[in-house]
């Protein structure tokens, strides 16, 4: 996939990124960064125009995400009387609508770009949980700045060397969004843990 | 610490198991990380082999050998409109293949680099 997609951006240049953006940000499996890095190289060599590459990989971006948004928010209210219909789910439900109207913004912001292999889950978690549309709209358009402006801006600024520079991004970027299910998921198994240990002995319980 | 393992193994297998996988995931991008960041940082691995791609002014910029150097060394007209073509294209083109492509590349910026020592700063 990555070969055929980097193969096609010499002839179709920037409504390539645009589309590739777009694409991977319902979670589809195109190598978007590797196209922005390159892309950026372009510029630098002077194949295509920087604002251009970074206007399209942006609107590409926003586009998407948004897109995922209400795919998700139309998918969730179908869903809605399923979701009730077990005290187990609409728990689950409730649960992710009071985490996402507390930590909404935040987490919007930095899955696009930090995280940003769980970017396209949390545009689907958002419109599933009906969080707020113009709070995930800013912070989404917030946290794309900083995607395409780090990306677009590491390939021209390392143009000389695309492949390190991908290749390195690609691992850390991973690292990260590892490390952060990692602490998410141990955060919360240590609380489940405590509450177990107050429920069954409250004399212990400090 | 260790109750507290044990109360979860019990209690939440799966997602202890997924907090152990997610862990290793985590350990195995972070050495690779670095791995890759010792290969780049030695000065040998800096020119970046050619790839399918690359377009000939791209080559340039990685090799930072002026856009002309490549151009002659892949025998393309410099007054013709800046085109974007890709190696691919390229080689197909001229019945090449890309090894060919990165011999006169290699021979071109070798004999580029002896003739000017050290780009001036």
């Amino acid at each position: 996939m990555t070969e055929i997609i980097l193969a096609l951006a010499a002839d179709y240049g920037v409504p390539l990124l645009f589309c590739v953006t777009f694409l991977s940000c319902l979670a589809l499996p195109v190598p978007s960064s590797l196209l922005m890095l390159a892309s950026g190289g372009f510029a630098a060599a002077g194949d295509l125009s920087l604002p251009a590459v970074a206007a399209a990989a942006f609107c590409g971006a926003v586009i998407g995400d948004n897109a995922g948004y209400w795919i998700a928010r139309h998918l969730g209210d179908r869903l809605g009387d399923w979701l009730a219909a077990k005290p187990k789910r609409a728990a689950l439900r409730d649960k992710s609508e009071a985490f996402m109207h507390k930590w909404g913004g935040s987490s919007v912001f930095f899955s696009c770009w930090l995280v940003a292999p769980l970017g396209p889950y949390m545009n689907y978690v958002s419109g599933l949980s009906r969080f707020s549309w113009p709070r995930f709209a800013l912070w989404g358009v917030a946290g794309e700045i900083v995607w395409v402006g780090l990306y677009v801006g590491l390939g021209y600024s390392f143009a000389d060397n695309i492949t390190a520079i991908s290749d390195l991004l690609g691992n850390l970027s991973g690292f990260i969004a590892a490390g952060a299910v990692a602490i998410g998921l141990g955060i919360w198994l240590v609380r489940a843990s405590k509450e177990r240990n107050r429920k069954s002995d409250p004399a212990q319980a400090v | 610490m260790w109750h507290r393992v044990k109360d979860l193994w019990q209690h939440n297998r799966m997602a202890l198991m997924a907090f152990m996988a997610v862990l290793c995931l985590a350990g195995f991008f972070g050495f690779k990380s670095v791995g890759q960041f010792i290969y780049w940082s030695d000065p040998q691995h800096l020119d970046q082999t050619l790839a399918g791609w690359m377009t000939p002014r791209y080559v340039a910029q990685s090799y930072l050998v002026p856009p002309e150097v490549i151009q002659e060394a892949f025998d393309l007209d410099p007054n013709a409109l800046p085109r974007r073509i890709s190696l691919d294209r390229l080689a197909s083109e001229n019945g090449l293949s890309l090894d060919a492509l990165q011999a006169r590349v290699d021979a071109a910026v070798a004999d580029w680099r002896a003739a000017n020592p050290r780009p001036s700063q």
